[in-house]
């Protein structure tokens, strides 16, 4: 039995975000076990086990890859396979606390492609050199990753899941720079903005090459893409995918010097972190459905002793009731602990193309000690937070089930990162008079549309709505849900200047969990 | 309190038949029981009140067991020692003038106890099952607690006995009961006596070992004011 594990991209990660884990597992025999990661956590005392079920077939490997938050490149994870109780392998995935980036960029293909040239210390901006089988599986990995720089990308070596992630990672604001060889295939025809004709030229003095002599391809640029130009020289073509972009160069990667304004378009933005309001959170009693309960305790046991002494054999009423209250208060501790333990949420769905992709944090002051459990939908990625003694979070194929052994008052933060399917569309008419949204919403309450600066209230989401152009009006910078999104997203105004946003309360969280979804103009 | 020559078990039983008719068949001991059940649930629900941050156990279950503990314990030594008069039950001093020896009416006394004590335990279980669970305790605990209720409850049915053939005056006797009461669960944790201490025993979070000997002192004290019950009964008759 051999477990390997690598954490980060090449060796390198960005702390206090998400970062892949690729773990190689082979296996003489058949094997049928948990794949556990231990994360150490700040405070020393605390503990955090992440597990998911792992097979392997007799003479077999496989490879997992699954993402992980890192905090602190001192503390790293501990990375376990364990059959029943019993610790198979166990390796430490340790990173150089020099190989941590504040700026992040990967460059998959041939690593003499010259992106290595962007490095700075000072900056700590760093380039990862990534073959394909190093791409992640789930698109929250790629959390971590400022861009992505593709000089050769064979998709036929990525699985269907590495596919899907890149795709969804970048109609959520992924940002992609190809400037090399891309094999046809439906990652490449979705991805790029235009084609290499197979034709060079030769051009001189354009200053974003260096002035010099440089060979560069012939682009042919597909309908509404953005071409970069230098005088008449086109140098790249640049699109939209989803919330993300896409740019295709003409000149190698080795050609554009590092202070060359192409990489000034291409490097994304100094990252920010989320402005997030404050969470309001008090530790609650279920004292109502309690009272309810022991009500009808006091019922049934006043009535059990009456009927005791009616007659012999009676008072067989007595233990009984005393059985029956054990088992309703038995459920009704357990319904009780459930409110007391439900986390404040504040959340964020941003649906692109039928992904959803969800940021979201809870918090809760537990009324009572011990171990508290939370449910989280399937794909989802957390990271517990805060005054807990341990947490154990297992990745179940339906669902993410996290126990945390908490204290009285103590107060636990749950982050969690979730890609999933979701067909929600939305389209504005050209003329502003109609807005269609197609899919379901059945748990989406009342929505909002956002539209260049302006904003009209829509009530219950319907499947199609007529718009009074007369409502229009300035957008409220104190919209709840306008909030959630700036606060999430920092570049939320720019894409409420290219899309139509429908911003739309999720029920059943008071107020918590608003759904955006990003349109396009009909 | 050892079986004398010639005893019956049917009279025995006959005085146990008599006081637990008297406490379930009747409308004023089904009432008492009533509210004490009321009192239990109050105190759980009191239960339900947050914790103080980082309490381990929790100091709000070990308040309401206590208060539970205290009230069982009240209703047991009221009942017995006569200061909550049930119809047809029959004290001390009232048997003394039936054929039963006096070996037959002590025990009878103490199965009647032993009997009820089981009864207002059974009552508190699924309190302190809910209060335990509630904070992700164990059932063992509360098993433990209803325990102590059940032996602490015994001992003080057993001293209301005898308080009923020893202090004649019904006021003398309820402040008897009273301060019996205030000095178990009031003086004794002041006193800081180890060994017996209910109010400590009945709290989720103590050692098993100390609810052993709370359980145990109680048994022995029970045991001693059965055993002074029935050395009190002949006196009773020679004063009849």
């Amino acid at each position: 039995m051999q477990v390997s594990g690598r954490l980060g991209w090449d060796g390198w990660i960005k702390p206090g975000t998400w970062n892949p884990i690729t773990v190689t597992l082979r296996s003489t025999g058949t094997l049928e076990g948990r794949l556990v990661v231990d994360l150490p956590q700040e405070a020393g005392r605390q503990h955090i086990r992440v597990s998911r079920p792992v097979q392997v077939g007799a003479g077999g490997s496989r490879i997992v890859r699954f993402p992980a938050l890192v905090r602190d490149s001192r503390r790293p994870p501990v990375l376990s396979l364990i059959r029943g109780q019993v610790v198979v392998a166990s390796e430490e995935l340790a990173v150089s606390p020099a190989r941590t980036a504040a700026t992040l960029l990967a460059e998959v293909g041939d690593s003499t492609g010259g992106a290595g040239r962007l490095a700075d210390p000072v900056r700590r901006r760093a380039v990862a050199h990534l073959r394909e089988e190093d791409l992640p599986e789930d698109a929250v990995a790629y959390a971590s990753l400022d861009l992505l720089i593709v000089t050769n990308l064979n998709e036929r070596i990525l699985n269907e899941h590495q596919r899907s992630a890149l795709r969804e990672w970048v109609l959520h604001g992924g940002r992609v720079l190809v400037a090399g060889a891309l094999p046809d295939g439906p990652l490449a025809a979705w991805l790029l903005p235009g084609t290499y004709t197979g034709r060079e030229s030769v051009v001189r003095g354009v200053r974003s090459l260096g002035g010099g002599e440089v060979t560069i391809r012939q682009i042919q640029r597909d309908p509404g893409t953005q071409p970069i130009w230098e005088g008449a020289v086109l140098l790249g073509v640049t699109a939209a995918r989803g919330l993300g972009s896409v740019t295709l160069w003409a000149p190698e990667l080795v050609d554009v010097p590092p202070g060359s304004p192409l990489w000034r378009l291409a490097l994304p933005a100094p990252p920010q972190p989320p402005e997030l309001d404050e969470l309001e959170v008090v530790s609650r009693a279920a004292f109502g459905p309690a009272a309810a309960g022991l009500l009808a305790y006091w019922i049934l046991w006043v009535a059990a002793v009456a009927l005791a002494g009616l007659g012999r054999g009676r008072w067989l009423a007595i233990p009984l009731v005393a059985a029956l209250a054990t088992a309703g208060l038995r459920h009704m501790s357990q319904r009780a602990r459930e409110i007391s333990g439900s986390p404040q949420i504040q959340a964020l769905s941003v649906v692109v193309e039928g992904v959803e992709w969800t940021r979201a944090r809870g918090v809760q002051v537990s009324a009572y000690g011990g171990r508290f459990i939370y449910t989280l939908s399937a794909g989802s990625h957390p990271a517990v937070v805060g005054g807990f003694q341990d947490a154990e979070v297992e990745v179940l194929p339906d669902r993410v089930r996290i126990e945390a052994k908490q204290r009285a008052g103590d107060r636990l933060w749950l982050w969690w990162d979730g890609v999933a399917p979701r067909r929600l569309e939305v389209e504005l008419s050209a003329d502003e008079t109609e807005l269609r949204t197609v899919g379901p919403l059945a748990d989406l309450g009342e929505g909002t549309l956002f539209w260049q600066d302006r904003m009209i209230p829509l009530g219950r989401l319907q499947g199609r709505h007529r718009l009074d152009t007369g409502a229009w009006r300035p957008v409220e910078a104190r919209h709840p849900g306008l909030r959630t999104l700036r606060a999430w997203i920092p570049q939320a105004g720019t894409i409420m200047k290219n899309h139509p946003v429908v911003v739309v309360e999720r029920e059943g969280f008071g107020g918590g969990w608003w759904v955006v979804i990003p349109g396009r103009i009909r | 309190m050892g079986r004398d020559p010639g005893s019956d078990p049917v009279n025995e039983l006959a005085v146990v038949r008599g006081d637990l008719r008297a406490r379930f068949g009747t409308g004023k001991g089904v009432g008492v029981q009533a509210v004490f059940a009321l009192l239990v649930c109050l105190a759980t629900l009191l239960g339900l009140s947050p914790d103080a941050d980082g309490a381990t156990p929790s100091q709000v279950v070990g308040g309401v067991s206590i208060a539970i503990l205290v009230a069982a314990a009240y209703v047991a030594v009221a009942i017995s020692s006569g200061e909550i008069a049930i119809p047809g039950e029959k004290t001390l001093p009232d048997l003394v003038m039936s054929p039963f020896s006096a070996g037959e009416i002590v025990r009878g006394k103490a199965i009647t106890s032993a009997v009820f004590a089981a009864h207002l335990a059974l009552a508190t279980w699924p309190a302190f099952y809910f209060l335990n669970a509630l904070r992700d305790g164990s059932p063992w605990v509360a098993a433990a607690q209803a325990g102590v209720v059940a032996a602490v409850v015994w001992g003080f049915a057993a001293i209301g006995t005898w308080l009923s053939g020893a202090v004649e005056g019904d006021l003398v006797r309820s402040l008897a009961a009273w301060g019996l009461l205030a000095g178990v669960f009031g003086l004794l944790p002041l006193l800081g006596f180890p060994s017996f201490q209910p109010v400590r025993a009945v709290h989720p979070g103590v050692a098993g070992e100390l609810r052993a000997m709370c359980a145990l002192f109680s048994t022995v004290i029970g045991a001693l004011a059965f055993w002074g019950s029935a050395r009190r009964i002949p006196y009773l008759r020679a004063e009849t």
